[in-house]
């Protein structure tokens, strides 16, 4: 199977399958515009993620291969976040900082399957939540004058339970 | 943009910029050179100003109209020649201007500020040098308007608030609205973040049919600016 070299910002080099590279639109656009041949002795420099990041990112990458080319989001049908695989899942378990460096990576490649995965794995650490909560999981400063913070709890009267 | 310490200076000094972060390091020193190391999407750096702690003011070190070329830098690692101020200073303020760029992505990887701890010796030719402090001393919370400045990524530990912002409407936008506006009351950029139209293109209010009121109605209304689908089952308003 023909191989491509992918090199993390740290220097490290990842011998990678080219179809499993191609999941990256990022990686598949260069590959094509550059003409770069498969076989190729030529490293692919990513310098915007870490040897850490490019693993985990491979790691997905493989396990999802063969899924189909997730389609464009519909803007009429309601976002669900209850639908992440077990798979996902488990390979999400990891500190928030790993996981907002995995986003970054996600959105960086262009891979949209591991994007979505991502983003509604924080979105449902935030679901839920009441501000102060939401505040301590992501350890986020109240910066809020005194007036505003007032402003806010008026509009929001709302929510409040009755 | 908060312009503390910015009061005195005339405008043609202080045009315009859409984003900066202030360095501050451990020890103060008489700046005699700042480097920078900037890896990609390079040139946004338009000033560089040092802080003096006595006078509550931002003095200028460096501003591209003087030296636009950037002499003394190779394509990534800058050190343009600073004006000499007559004052220590432990913090550095680079204002960037990317509003006219391509990608608004900037980039630091490092940031050193060199420099003499006092100046009325004979130390000025042996310059000590000061401890890089790259992305520990950023404060990238500081005043960013345009969405998609970046603070130095690969920072160890990222938050959620230093994502850019398209990554973090991108979680919202999987999120309910009640949840969003738990996420608007948590700090001043996420209420700004959640007030926009594109988190309301489809309302689904059946679920909160027990809780519409008038209130939340305009609530709404003013966020619905572009909604295409809107649910009402159940409601009675």
């Amino acid at each position: 199977m023909p191989t491509i070299k992918l090199q993390s910002s740290d220097g490290e080099i990842f011998d990678t399958d080219v179809q499993i590279a191609k999941c990256s639109g990022t990686i598949k656009t260069m590959l094509e515009d550059l003409g770069m041949d498969e076989g190729d002795d030529e490293v692919v420099p990513l310098p915007n993620v870490n040897s850490a990041i490019l693993r985990k990112v491979l790691q997905w990458a493989t396990f999802h291969k063969d899924d189909p080319i997730p389609v464009e989001d519909d803007d009429s049908k309601e976002k669900r976040t209850d639908d992440i695989s077990s798979w996902d899942a488990d390979f999400l378990k990891v500190d928030q900082g790993t996981l907002f460096e995995l986003i970054l990576a996600a959105n960086y490649l262009d891979i949209k399957g591991l994007l979505d995965v991502t983003c509604k794995t924080v979105a449902n650490m935030i679901k839920g939540k009441t501000p102060e909560e939401i505040r301590k999981t992501f350890n986020i400063k109240n910066d809020f004058t005194p007036a505003e913070e007032e402003q806010v709890r008026k509009e929001n009267e709302w929510c409040e339970e009755k | 943009m908060p312009e503390f310490g910015l009061e005195n200076v005339a405008p043609e000094d202080n045009g315009p910029v859409n984003f900066y972060f202030i360095v501050k390091y451990e020890l103060s020193v008489y700046p005699s050179r700042v480097g920078w190391y900037e890896k990609k999407h390079t040139g946004a750096v338009v000033r560089i100003r040092a802080y003096r702690a006595e006078a509550k003011e931002w003095s200028l070190l460096w501003d591209c109209r003087y030296d636009g070329v950037l002499s003394n830098s190779s394509p990534q690692l800058f050190c343009p020649e600073i004006r000499t101020v007559r004052h220590s200073t432990k913090m550095l303020r680079f204002e960037l201007n990317t509003r006219y760029r391509v990608k608004a992505i900037v980039n630091f990887d490092g940031i050193a500020l060199v420099g003499v701890e006092d100046s009325s010796e004979e130390t000025l030719h042996q310059p000590s040098a000061v401890p890089l402090k790259s992305h520990g001393g950023v404060t990238p919370d500081s005043g960013t308007h345009d969405s998609s400045a970046l603070p130095p990524t690969r920072a160890t530990g990222r938050k959620l608030t230093n994502l850019p912002h398209e990554m973090l409407f991108e979680i919202f936008s999987h999120l309910d609205q009640l949840s969003l506006r738990s996420v608007g009351q948590v700090c001043n950029s996420f209420a700004a973040l959640v007030s926009d139209a594109r988190l309301y293109r489809v309302v689904n209010l059946r679920p909160y049919w027990h809780k519409m009121n008038r209130q939340h109605l305009q609530w709404l209304q003013k966020r619905c600016t572009g909604i295409s689908k809107l649910d009402l089952s159940c409601c009675s308003i």
